[in-house]
């Protein structure tokens, strides 16, 4: 206990100085690294992996990142390095000519419940649970999925699809053809935009919350409770608008109108009092609105 | 001559030598003489940027798509005005901080295009398709060069593959954009639509190139 609170009062005194702690090459084939890192309050930790395989982040309530690499082979190469509370883990191919399951490299990362992450990775999951701070995401293949984190969460992938269950906060996503479902949110400003994707929210509208939804040729539905409020303006160029809550949906009752487009076939109402400004569109798919069982 | 006068020699012979009926003019005009101390300052900066980092081919292409789409430039009402505009362009290119650089020319140059020709709120609209022909050029040019830069690499991953067909799903959708831009130029969603598709594409292919180049 006294050598933990020693490193903890010492690991800031060292500010700026940098410690580089690499996994050496004999530990790599199909092999587990498992390094330690003494942080003090709110740590960022950045992951980048060209390798295939799964990240999992979790929480603890200890100021202590545990990083757990599992490596296929040692044709890819896991690296960490700590400044002060800056951890980063990157992975790097050694041979180019390496099979893709000779890629594959897994991550097992426990931090501090107030953690700010950013990841950028090639393929495979990346899931995220009850970590409190700010992320970037960044995939080209893999899919996304986070539970009961809250921040400010921006999203891009091209082709993964994201899950997002009891996030919090403000939540920005891109993508070519992934699909997004929002499940149970408590996010008061949301800007989610693909092109081929679908995108599903399924939760309260927070009042005051501002909610973009824009899908190329992708459906966009939304499913909100009777307590709701919000106003709503749907929009589509080419696709259709499903509204299958007509019974909710009143005129909008205030001053603010959108501009109709005599090209686009569009909808605007008012759940309720109208606090939250939801907006949805697409250019070619459908657009569902509908009031949750 | 006239303040508009000089406002055009620049614009066609760039900044320097002036005429000397421009100069007698600058002379006795403090306007024009702020304006063009303002460009050859903007030039001169640009000359001295160090040339290190090149701005990525996006940048250019998204600038220029989100120009298009906004109807600030079209491509057929100024051909003789890109030649100093390139060549200006030109000098920012390869250079390092270009994109502040290329920023801080463009607002210049829109705020001086603005000046000259008020916009009238009557005028017909553009050629929307025809419009985005040089932005569509860029981007084949682009996609030569990731394809060729790919076929070098023989690594064939999971995340290459979801590459391509995403680059083909943003091909698809672009050519529904221009379809329908083709049948109703006056529809500025779909100018929106295709815009961002152009800038989406443009993306990709820099990851494309830069995942599929270093492959770390």
């Amino acid at each position: 206990m006294r050598t933990r609170m020693t490193c903890l009062t010492i690991l800031p005194v060292l500010g700026v100085g940098v410690l580089l702690l690499r996994a050496t090459p004999a530990e790599a084939a199909g092999t587990r690294v498992e390094k330690h890192f003494t942080v003090t309050s709110r740590p960022v930790v950045t992951i980048q992996s060209v390798a295939n395989g799964r990240i999992e982040v979790k929480s603890w309530k200890n100021p202590e990142i545990i990083i757990v690499a599992t490596q296929a082979s040692d044709k890819v190469a896991v690296e960490t390095e700590q400044a002060d509370n800056r951890i980063g883990v990157t992975s790097r191919i050694q041979d180019r000519g390496a099979r893709s399951e000779e890629l594959e490299a897994n991550f097992q990362i426990t931090v501090p419940e107030e953690t700010e992450l950013q990841i950028k990775t090639d393929s495979g999951l990346i899931y995220v649970e009850q970590v409190y701070g700010d992320m970037t995401l960044e995939t080209v293949a893999g899919d996304v999925h986070l539970k009961e984190v809250s921040g400010y969460i921006i999203i891009h992938t091209m082709g993964g699809s994201v899950l997002c269950t009891q996030c919090a906060g403000k939540l920005n996503f891109t993508s070519v053809s992934g699909n997004i479902q929002i499940l149970q949110p408590q996010l008061n400003n949301v800007n989610l935009s693909t092109t081929s994707g679908n995108i599903l929210y399924d939760g309260d509208f927070l009042r005051t919350g501002i909610y973009w939804m824009k899908s190329g040729t992708g459906l966009v539905e939304v499913r909100f409770s009777e307590n709701d409020s919000f106003d709503l303006n749907a929009r589509t160029t080419k696709g259709s608008v499903d509204n299958q809550a007509q019974a909710f949906l009143k005129p909008d009752s205030h001053g603010l109108r959108y501009l109709s487009s005599k090209f686009a076939k569009s909808l605007a109402g008012t759940v309720n009092a109208g606090l939250a400004q939801v907006n949805l569109s697409s250019f070619s798919g459908t657009i569902r609105i509908r009031k949750r069982d | 001559m006239k303040c508009e006068e000089l406002e055009l020699a620049i614009e066609q012979d760039g900044l320097s030598p002036l005429s000397e009926a421009a100069r007698a003019h600058v002379a006795g005009c403090a306007p024009c003489k702020n304006l063009l101390a303002d460009f050859t300052a903007i030039a001169s900066a640009a000359e001295r940027l160090p040339a290190e980092v090149a701005p990525p081919e996006r940048l250019w292409i998204s600038l220029r798509a989100q120009l298009e789409a906004e109807g600030v430039i079209r491509e057929q009402t100024a051909p003789q005005k890109a030649d100093w505009w390139e060549s200006l362009a030109a000098g920012f290119r390869g250079r390092m901080l270009a994109t502040t650089a290329v920023g801080l020319v463009l607002v210049a140059a829109v705020t001086f295009q603005l000046r000259r020709t008020p916009a009238s709120p009557g005028s017909a609209p553009a050629a929307v398709p025809q419009a985005y022909v040089t932005t569509a050029a860029m981007l084949q040019l682009h996609e030569q060069g990731v394809t060729d830069t790919l076929l070098k690499s023989a690594a064939t991953t999971p995340a290459m593959a979801s590459m391509r067909d995403n680059l083909q799903i943003v091909d698809n959708f672009i050519a529904e954009c221009e379809q329908r831009v083709q049948q109703q130029p006056d529809d500025d969603d779909a100018r929106e639509y295709l815009s961002g598709a152009y800038q989406q594409k443009s993306e990709l292919l820099a990851v494309m190139m830069e995942r599929g180049g270093s492959g770390d």
